[in-house]
């Protein structure tokens, strides 16, 4: 039968026409791409005919899907922020409405994060960085946190309102901005430290039994049961986690710039180092096991990498592989 | 009843579990595009099981992105499921189950409709249900009932198990040309009802959506 006496039913029977609306077959949807291009008038009674074909398949349409994953974009751009119930009409609306302008929304809102909570009482806003990768925060008084790797940063609702409170579990580095009248304080379990104006960093990580403060810029007060002491820029105090147990130290500067920057430097790198780096830079627990004659050696620089890529090069480079056993990431020789 | 043939929980999208693992940790790290990955592998699969148990399209669709919504949103408290599609395929159960229960207050829910175990309906059942206008429905339904068993059978043979002709041929001992023929003529009938469907979903589009929704 001519193609040109085609009708919709005629073209639902074509297995051809029916491949190029499935899009199972490339030839297929070259052909009739091209071919209803060229005799336009054909374009209505094909469309009956996919129209058709996805109901009987009880099916989509693509154009259908499309609409509705622009709506998902969109849930997806306010997600964030806490809100109760996203309304699908409402979205809806503003999907149809305007396309062009949401797609830049869309971007806007993905890219700049929105670091205020919205509402409720007691609710808290979670930041969490994940297995491998720091996270960067700003917060709503224009304060900028890193946070590192296996961190959770808990930022309440009521945050900027009088005081700035928050609370961390993992390692963060807090760059914060003045503001007079209310204090920045960050609290882990008992202790807490309180600044004004400074940029410092607050490590405790649960697997940690220590927890550590470093002073970059300013000053802070760190208070733990009953213990107070104050920083000077270039001091690091360590402490019990569970209880106080103060000690300063001086630390280098160089590695804190480093770690600012993302940028992750073995030089040379014995086992013990790897694994004190790696331990350092993602918060975890790491133990590099050697075979006997074997001496390792690692040179390498990631910048602002996933754990997974270091290890896979500190691995390969040295024939080892990494298994993870509770809270321990072991790097090991390849088993036989 | 609809056949296993293109059922849900066996089939999967493209992707095998080793992939969907490192899309759940993409969303994880908050890209979302490891979400949009899953949402496009498992879209027609979650769609069709939707109508096959659910009322209309429009609940389906509604209930697939909320779940998609939630698991975003928790993205940092969950924990990577062992079996990524099953895990999801549960949610969007629950979900389905959810939404029918609250749009179904005041009515009386029928067996059917009641989870956790949903029934996958009849091929013409399903047909009419995931229509959403009410019109069209009562269209459908009377056509239907007015197409003989036959027809319906090579219809769902054709359209919805994918068989071709001859495949169809071999399982009902019909000759290819009298099963071209006889789908032929059912397609002309329901083409009168579907081009109706097509307008009023058109003319809906156009409306503002505040009026229906």
């Amino acid at each position: 039968m001519d193609l040109q006496q085609y009708k919709a039913e005629d073209f639902i029977l074509n297995d051809s026409f029916v491949r190029y609306c499935l899009r199972s077959n490339e030839k297929d949807v070259q052909f009739w791409e091209d071919w209803l291009e060229r005799y336009p008038h054909k374009q209505e009674e094909a469309a009956k005919a996919r129209d058709m074909l996805f109901r009987l398949g009880l099916r989509i349409t693509p154009e259908e899907k499309e609409v509705e994953f622009g709506k998902l974009k969109a849930a997806i751009a306010v997600a964030d922020t806490p809100v109760k119930r996203i309304s699908w009409k409402r979205i809806a609306r503003i999907a149809a409405a305007a396309v062009l302008p949401l797609a830049a929304a869309t971007w806007w809102l993905t890219t700049h994060h929105p670091a205020a909570p919205a509402a409720g009482n007691e609710s808290y806003t979670l930041f969490k960085a994940g297995d491998s990768l720091r996270r960067q925060v700003m917060l709503a008084d224009g304060s900028l946190v890193i946070l590192n790797a296996h961190s959770t940063l808990k930022v309440p609702a009521s945050f900027n309102e009088q005081q700035r409170n928050l609370i961390l579990e993992g390692e963060a580095l807090f760059e914060v901005a003045k503001a007079e009248g209310k204090p920045f304080m960050v609290r882990t379990g008992n202790l807490q430290v309180q600044a004004l104006g400074t940029a410092f960093k607050l490590r405790a990580y649960r697997y940690d039994e220590q927890a550590a403060v470093t002073l970059v810029e300013g000053k802070v007060r760190v208070a733990q049961e009953t213990a107070v002491a104050e920083l000077v820029p270039g001091e690091q105090l360590t402490t019990g986690k569970a209880h106080a147990r103060f000690v300063k130290n001086k630390f280098d500067p160089e590695r804190e710039k480093a770690w600012r920057s993302g940028r992750l430097v073995f030089h040379n790198a014995s086992p013990d180092e790897i694994a004190a780096t790696l331990g350092y830079w993602y918060g975890i627990n790491v133990k590099v096991i050697t075979r006997k004659n074997k001496p390792i050696r690692f040179n390498g620089v990631f910048n602002n990498k996933p754990l997974n890529e270091v290890l896979a090069a500190v691995c390969f480079v040295n024939g080892l592989q990494s298994v993870t056993k509770n809270d321990t990431l072991f790097v090991q020789p390849i088993s036989k | 009843m609809l056949n296993a043939h293109r059922s849900t929980e066996s089939s999967t999208g493209r992707y095998g579990e080793k992939e969907y693992a490192g899309f759940w940790y993409e969303m994880q790290q908050d890209n979302e595009q490891g979400l949009y990955k899953i949402y496009h592998d498992l879209y027609d699969n979650f769609y069709h099981y939707g109508v096959s148990v659910v009322l209309d399209k429009g609940m389906v669709k509604e209930a697939i992105n909320d779940i998609f919504v939630d698991i975003w949103r928790k993205r940092h408290q969950l924990d990577m499921p062992e079996n990524i599609q099953a895990y999801l395929f549960i949610c969007f159960k629950r979900k389905l189950y959810k939404l029918l229960t609250k749009n179904q207050k005041g009515t009386v829910l029928t067996d059917s409709q009641l989870f956790p175990e949903p029934e996958e309906q009849p091929y013409e059942t399903v047909l009419i249900r995931q229509e959403t206008d009410s019109l069209v429905k009562e269209k459908l339904e009377k056509m239907l009932a007015l197409l003989t068993s036959r027809q319906k059978e090579f219809i769902r043979m054709r359209f919805y198990e994918d068989l071709s002709i001859e495949e169809i041929a071999v399982k009902t001992a019909a000759t290819p040309r009298t099963i071209y023929n006889t789908i032929h003529n059912a397609l002309v009938r329901i083409r009168e009802v579907y081009t109706d469907a097509t307008f009023i979903a058109l003319l809906l589009l156009l409306i503002d959506p505040e009026n229906f929704s």
